[in-house]
């Protein structure tokens, strides 16, 4: 504990060649705890199971041609077979990766479906810059949900490095104030217009508007957060602003190179990432979702393969980066601190909803382990539960997440 | 409150504990059914599973008892219940049980969804922003014309949306639908999110309307001569020039998107082809212009339309997305006008709004075009002593070059005998009348003089679409007070008071109280159903006058609002929602794939357009329902003609009726619009294309798949064909009872592919489609033809299905169960009257459901 605290302190004053700040989130009080974050990698067709499954199950399996590039990272991470929501519907259950809800059914579930991202996002609050980054390459990104069930627009790769790094002249910061302050005059008085509104409506009309007062107020509450950090000096960096366009394999590279930084520097503790792939990627021509009707033809099914094994290989030096740098927080190294999950809500390229491909690194678990749940029926295991293990690990204190019956069986946090 | 705790718990005690499956529950009839095979596992002995079933309730209105019977359902489909050690239940009546249990389902599904027959408190969705912010503030421009979809421009396919423009609502994210419909007030919901994105929309809206710069000095432009100066690449066009000064000439017609690049065919200055207009504003524009030879004797080798006059076209771009250049995707046309082919100069005017950096073109919509026709083929057949033999591969470059150019001096010295039109000018005329603008006046009145009171009061009134008393806005007015305090300017002060009315729920919500609607209320459901935005003047005047509750005066006000260009909203958005065109683009064909025109050719655009055009006329026209179902006309353009229907006969970019003899291709069901959103851009499925049809034109959904079906994984090496994939499937006993009813109905559309050409074989496999399929009914339908014969025959329902998309679109509510009256009554009534669409529409404006909250 002591190690950790002195640590973190340390961590401020140790030289970063790369950043000049660090985001001010890190603060005494914070430190006391651990701090968590988490990444999820995501596509929008699902894998080629057989590339991806490994074969035995336990920590001596061997690993299939799609998760190959992680081969040094062995007992960094895990792969799940027989896990998913129990819900079909094709493209339709994309969206419900992270939260194991599809969003027409939302208003069964007291949460609605905010996705796992936008749940641990609530709770960092205003500690970073961004609650959360939502991002995508090559490829919509259809994931992430706030509990009023509203898909969070994605940043591209260039959106992105300039909301981490790029520092507003101060003409824009001083407009974004006096926005700020303009917006909450304006929320008081619509609160007051809603008010008396109020007391006309009926029961069905007043359960409506509720969503409306829920808006202002939670508006507020965001202005309140956000309004110091408009003048906190965002880190710097050496890196050159990424020029997008030059392939899958470069862009989503780049990306990658970018979450860990956002990591490193604080600016955000949550970050989802969907990534696609353009006409001419590894030498395949199509798109992605043609490739992903593959019909077991050879071409598309090697295509397919080389588009998962490139998000796997990026994930694999994700890895990488966040292993080899110090958790200016926490101590040890962020990936010690930094869940990774990997997976899509479509199984397979022919709309299969069973079995989605799941993988876990990083973040302070026991990994190393192919864990095979029951595949029968009445058996089965809610990939939610996995959701809601790394909701609490992240430091929610939640014992249900959408459709979870518990925390996943079997999955372990190390040492601790 | 403890006393009759205590007399509860006693009764609890007295009385024996009731059986949960009552007499009067409807369950009842499955209680013997289950006794028999489930309590031995999951009754009072054993719990297998934690589930025990002889204790569950009957009141469906529960969410746990619904999940519980949901399971038992599922598990009965599925066959995995009872299991298989067990005995095996009597198929018949296991057949009655799981239909008795779906119904049963179906129905409590139903009542946890209601909303007891009453809209609730609706928001607008994106769409109703972007209109009702135009017609508040007197906005102009592309990003605010009628008949835009609801879906955001996403040009290059990859799911990312332009970001960029004048468009208020460009970030917002799609509205929550629900039976396919965006503006359903219970599913629409609000965020914080949402609410930033109004308020944001609001301030650049008032910023787009603010003119407090000195009048535009525009000068009227006069372009004449030679109105386009640079480009097309080399070829008559451009030699013309060389002989011509006095006119641009155009002999073909203009390009269509992907055909090549260049601009051929297109005329405009070339100044603003590249950089357009510098002021947004409202411009006539006056054009000079000829048309010659329509009848001539060089058509062997010209293939023009002789029988018709020409058409000269006038369109408009972003000269940034393109110029004149074929692929530019902004372009789009604004009218046309017939000129006699006789030489003489005719003139014609336009007036219409442009955004800054928009540029006008004038094209030949029925222009010839033939690609490999050139000059020297012309002077060979017409003017054999000009002309020479092309000149060898082995000679100079310069000879080779030169060659072309010169038969084409030749050709037009000797006087060019083929069909052209001449452009000889083309004025550009500002139309800038009072200053400032009527938008600029509402904001802030003439002058400073104008007290801020009456400027929000009057900016509320409208807002808020009803008679507003001071008293009312004293907040608004307070806080403009607050700002101007500050020190903030009287511009500013008041933008910050409008952008509180906008960002309130008296402006972003339908105010409606319950029981028969009010005027005003009536004044804006009529608006907002058939314009999707506020009521105009005259509608806030009757509502004033408390007219609208009269159903002459309703029935007056349909076909004027009808009648207005503002309700291309109405056939854009009805026909998106209710035929699930908002699907297109979710799924599209890839680039560079098989389909490649649809990306190649912006055929997207295109069909919507066309289904448009053809949903419109009916409404103009009051023309008969059944025309939906088949028709011998449709409304093509060439690009639609010939890229999806295979037909040469349609020249020119503008939709027309076009008679079919092609009885395939009749109606607005099989349109390539809904082929294309029925399929996922890769191949197709009759599940698909059949639930779609019970959903949408039989108005019959079917119920959802159990939880768990993996869906069908085609072999596309050629192994299996769909229709045996879906014969297994029908085999198994879940599936069978749905897939009875679903599959013939998609099978029947197979002979369409995932962009609605006629295909007799499917790609790869090279199988020969068999269309033909017996519908659960018994009835034979051999393919597409004999499909229509059968909706015909069934009209009634088609009609109804129609009458309840209307009525929840114009509502803003899914219909339950008690609207059923209302609705049978309606169908009869129009039935009566010889079913017509616009006689539908209006009895729908008539009905209880749209006149009550």
């Amino acid at each position: 504990m002591d190690r950790r605290r002195f640590l973190a302190r340390a961590g401020v004053a140790i030289a970063l060649p790369m950043l000049e700040t660090l985001a001010p989130g890190v603060r005494a009080a914070e430190t006391a705890r651990t701090v968590k974050r988490v990444v999820c990698l995501s596509n929008n067709y699902g894998v080629y199971p057989g590339a991806f499954f490994p074969e035995q199950a336990g920590a001596d399996y061997e690993l299939p041609e799609t998760l190959a590039p992680l081969a040094a990272h062995r007992k960094e991470f895990t792969v799940f077979s027989h896990l998913d929501h129990g819900i079909s519907g094709g493209h339709a259950c994309v969206p419900t990766f992270l939260s194991g809800v599809r969003p027409y059914l939302a208003s069964h579930f007291p949460e609605g479906n905010i996705s796992m991202d936008q749940k641990a996002a609530e709770h960092v609050g205003a500690q970073t810059r961004y609650p959360s980054m939502t991002l995508a390459v090559n490829d919509a990104n259809l994931v992430s949900f706030t509990r009023t069930g509203v898909q969070v627009p994605a940043l591209d790769l260039r959106q992105a490095y300039r909301a981490l790094f790029l520092e507003e002249t101060s003409v824009a910061k001083s407009r974004r104030s006096r926005q700020f302050e303009l917006h909450g005059s304006i929320l008081d008085v619509v609160l007051d217009e809603a008010k008396s509104l109020e007391r006309r409506l009926g029961k069905r009309d007043g359960r409506k508007l509720d969503e409306y007062f829920d808006a202002v107020r939670t508006l507020e509450r965001k202005i309140v957060q956000q309004k110091p950090w408009v003048e906190t000096p965002k880190p710097g960096t050496d890196l050159a602003e990424p020029r997008p366009g030059q392939g899958t394999e470069v862009d989503l590279k780049a990306m990658v190179e970018l979450i860990a930084l956002a990591v490193q520097t604080d600016s955000t503790r949550v970050v989802t990432l969907t990534s696609g792939f353009v006409n001419g990627d590894f030498g395949f021509r199509g798109g992605y979702h043609g490739i992903s009707h593959h019909g077991e033809r050879e071409y598309e099914v090697k295509a397919k393969i080389a588009i998962e094994r490139n998000q796997i290989a990026q994930m694999a030096h994700l890895l990488d980066l966040l292993k080899a740098r110090e958790d200016p927080i926490n101590g040890g190294t962020l990936l010690d601190h930094t869940m990774i999950l990997y997976g899509c809500g479509m199984a397979t390229g022919h709309h299969s909803t069973k079995d989605l491909p799941l993988l876990l690194a990083g973040g302070g678990f026991k990994h190393g382990e192919h864990k095979v749940y029951p595949a029968q029926k009445g058996r089965r295991v809610r990939a939610a539960n996995l959701l809601l293990s790394m909701l609490q690990n992240f430091g929610l204190e939640v014992d249900r997440f959408g459709t979870s019956t518990g925390t996943l069986t079997g999955l372990e946090r190390s040492g601790a | 409150m403890r006393l009759r705790q205590l007399v509860s718990v006693a009764l609890f005690i007295v009385l024996p504990a009731p059986d949960p499956l009552r007499a009067d529950s409807p369950l009842e009839r499955l209680r013997p059914f289950v006794r028999k095979h489930c309590y031995r596992c999951h009754g009072v002995e054993k719990q297998k599973n934690d589930l025990r079933l002889d204790t569950l309730g009957t009141d469906l209105s529960g969410r746990r008892t619904l999940e519980v019977w949901q399971d038992v359902l599922d598990r009965l489909n599925l066959g995995q219940m009872p299991p298989e050690k067990e005995p095996r239940p009597d198929p018949e009546e296991l057949a009655a049980i799981v239909e008795t249990l779906t119904a049963l389902l179906k129905d409590a599904y139903a009542l946890r969804r209601s909303t007891g027959r009453q809209t609730v408190l609706r928001r607008l969705n994106r769409l109703e922003l972007r209109n009702t912010l135009r017609d508040l503030l007197h906005l102009e421009g592309p990003a605010f014309r009628g008949g835009a979809v609801s879906k955001l421009e996403d040009t290059n396919g990859n799911g990312r949306t332009s970001r960029t423009g004048t468009d208020p609502v460009r970030e917002f994210p799609a509205d929550e639908e629900q039976g396919g419909f965006d503006n359903i007030g219970d599913r629409l919901v609000m965020s914080d999110f949402l609410l930033r994105l109004v308020i944001v929309a609001a301030q650049e809206s008032l910023v787009l309307a603010t003119h407090f710069e000195e009048k535009p000095n525009v000068e009227t432009t006069r372009y004449g001569g030679h109105v386009r100066t640079k480009g097309p690449n080399p070829g008559l066009e451009v030699w013309s020039r060389e002989i011509h000064p006095e006119f641009d000439t155009i002999f073909q017609r203009y390009r269509e998107p992907g055909a090549s690049t260049g601009g051929a065919g297109r005329v405009a200055p070339s100044s603003l082809a590249s950089r357009g207009v510098s002021t947004p504003a409202r411009y006539r524009l006056t054009i000079e212009a000829s048309a010659h030879n329509q009848k001539h004797p060089w058509g062997e080798l010209i293939k023009s339309r002789q029988d018709e006059p020409m058409l000269l076209g006038l369109h408009m771009a972003d000269s940034r997305r393109g110029g004149l250049h074929e692929g530019n995707p902004t372009s789009r046309k604004l009218t046309e006008w017939a000129l006699p082919g006789d030489g003489s100069r005719q003139t014609v005017t336009f007036e219409t709004w442009l955004d800054a950096r928009w540029t006008p073109w004038l094209g030949w919509e029925n222009g010839p075009y033939d690609r490999s026709l050139r000059p020297s083929h012309l002077v060979k057949r017409y003017l054999p002593d000009a002309w020479r033999p092309r000149p060898e591969n082995d000679a100079s470059n310069e000879e080779r070059q030169s060659y072309e150019p010169d038969m084409a001096r030749a050709l037009l010295r000797a006087g060019y005998r083929g069909p052209q039109l001449r452009i000889h000018s083309l004025t550009i005329e500002p139309l800038i009348g009072s200053w400032p603008p009527e938008s600029h006046v509402f904001l802030y009145g003439v002058d400073d003089a104008t007290a801020v009171e009456e400027l929000v009061l009057r900016f509320a009134q409208r807002a808020f679409r009803c008679v507003v008393k001071p008293e009312e806005v004293t907040r608004y007015v307070e806080l403009v007070r607050s700002q101007l305090a500050k020190g903030i300017s009287r511009p500013e002060a008041l933008r910050a008071g409008y952008t509180a009315i906008l960002a309130s729920p008296r402006f972003y919500y339908l105010q409606e109280s319950s029981g028969k609607l009010g005027s005003y209320e009536l004044a804006s459901r009529l608006s907002y159903f058939l314009w999707s935005s506020m009521p105009d003047d005259r509608l806030f005047e009757l509502a004033i006058a408390d007219r609208l509750t009269d159903p002459v005066v309703l029935d007056e006000e349909v076909d004027r609002l009808l009648d207005d260009p503002k309700a291309a909203s109405f056939t854009r958005r009805f026909t998106e929602r209710w035929l699930r065109l908002d699907r297109l683009g979710a799924m599209p064909p890839e680039r560079g794939g098989p389909f490649r025109i649809y990306w190649d050719r912006q055929l997207e655009s295109q069909m919507v357009a066309q289904t448009d055009a053809f949903f419109a006329d009916l409404v103009k026209t009051n023309g008969p329902i059944r025309r939906l179902i088949d028709s011998d006309y449709t409304f093509l353009n060439e690009r639609v003609a010939f890229l999806l229907y295979g037909r040469d006969d349609v020249w020119g970019d503008g939709f027309r009726k076009v008679r079919i003899k092609d009885p395939r291709r009749g109606g607005i069901f099989t349109q390539p619009s809904v082929m294309t959103a029925t399929a996922n851009g890769v191949d197709t499925s009759p599940v698909v294309r059949g639930v779609w049809v019970l959903e949408n034109v039989l108005g019959t959904p079917p119920s959802p798949p159990p939880p768990d079906v993996e869906p069908l994984a085609p072999d596309l090496r050629g192994a299996t064909t769909i229709r045996e994939q879906l014969e297994k499937h029908r085999r198994v006993e879940a599936c069978s009872g749905c897939h009875r009813t679903i599959d013939p109905m998609g099978f029947a559309m197979e002979n369409f592919d995932p962009i609605g050409r006629w295909r007799e074989r499917y790609p790869v496999s090279n199988l020969q489609i068999d269309p033909s399929a017996t519908l659960a009914t018994g009835e034979r339908v051999d393919g597409i033809v004999a499909f229509r014969k059968m909706l015909l025959a069934r009209q009634p329902d088609v009609t109804r299905c129609l009458c309840e998309k209307l009525l929840t679109y114009a509502s803003g509510r899914l219909l339950e169960p008690g609207d059923r009256g209302e609705v049978d009554r309606i169908v009869g009534e129009v039935e009566r009257k010889g079913s017509r669409l616009r006689d539908l529409i209006k009895l729908v404006v008539r009905s209880d459901v749209f006149r009550t909250k």
